[in-house]
């Protein structure tokens, strides 16, 4: 009876932690930054699309590919 | 190393970078297209347009940068003199390409890369071809 309770409660902890696997798979990664500043210091400014100066920055760079397109 | 032969080496090592040109002081200085086998060309006439795109996105990136570091408690905002002082890099992506600008001794390098590259080693190639090119300079002004 007390080695039935002992495999019982080891099932139980490995179903809570194969689901706590399985929830840490299915959720989704962070979305890539849109624009990613690096500064001097060694740290970042992440902007997601959508934030304020993605949009005009985003329109900067594609000026900016297109001139470096056509440089040979 | 001149930087033509530089901007070479980067597109043989570098499986992300598609194009690539330097910019120094409002010039262009060594540019290579993607899939030309590296082959670095002399500045041609769309030189003053890409210099004037690349310091639009790059002035606007650093009052970002400021901005942001602003909200942040500001402390990003000690010691900057001017718009771009604290501003290494930008990393712009353009859903079909990225677009990196890299700024290091008042030159700036920018690529344009594959979607989604692997951006340390992009930003450790490029900032290794701009000391390849100027070798002196780059000795002289890393930090120990």
């Amino acid at each position: 009876m007390r080695l039935r309770s002992v495999v019982l409660a080891g099932l139980a902890v490995a179903a809570t932690a194969a689901a706590v696997v399985a929830r840490r798979r299915r959720r989704p990664s962070p979305p890539a930054p849109a624009v990613l500043l690096g500064l001097t210091d060694g740290s970042t400014v992440r902007l997601a699309a959508g934030e304020p100066s993605v949009a005009d920055l985003r329109a900067r760079a594609s000026e900016a590919r297109a001139a470096l397109e056509a440089v040979r | 190393m001149t930087v033509a032969e530089a901007v070479r080496d980067l597109l043989a090592v570098s499986t992300d970078i598609r194009q690539v040109i330097v910019v120094d002081h409002g010039a262009v200085l060594g540019a290579a297209p993607g899939g030309d086998d590296g082959a670095a060309d002399a500045p041609g006439r769309d030189d003053v347009r890409v210099v004037a795109a690349v310091d639009g996105l790059w002035q606007m990136a650093a009052l970002t940068a400021r901005l942001e570091s602003a909200a942040d408690g500001g402390a990003h905002l000690e010691g900057v003199t001017d718009c771009g002082a604290n501003l290494e890099h930008v990393v712009v992506d353009l859903d079909d390409a990225t677009l990196i600008v890299l700024e290091a001794g008042g030159r700036h390098i920018v690529a344009l890369t594959a979607p989604d590259p692997a951006l340390g080693l992009a930003l450790f190639d490029l900032r290794t071809c701009l000391a390849d090119a100027f070798p002196d300079e780059s000795a002289a002004g890393e930090p120990v």
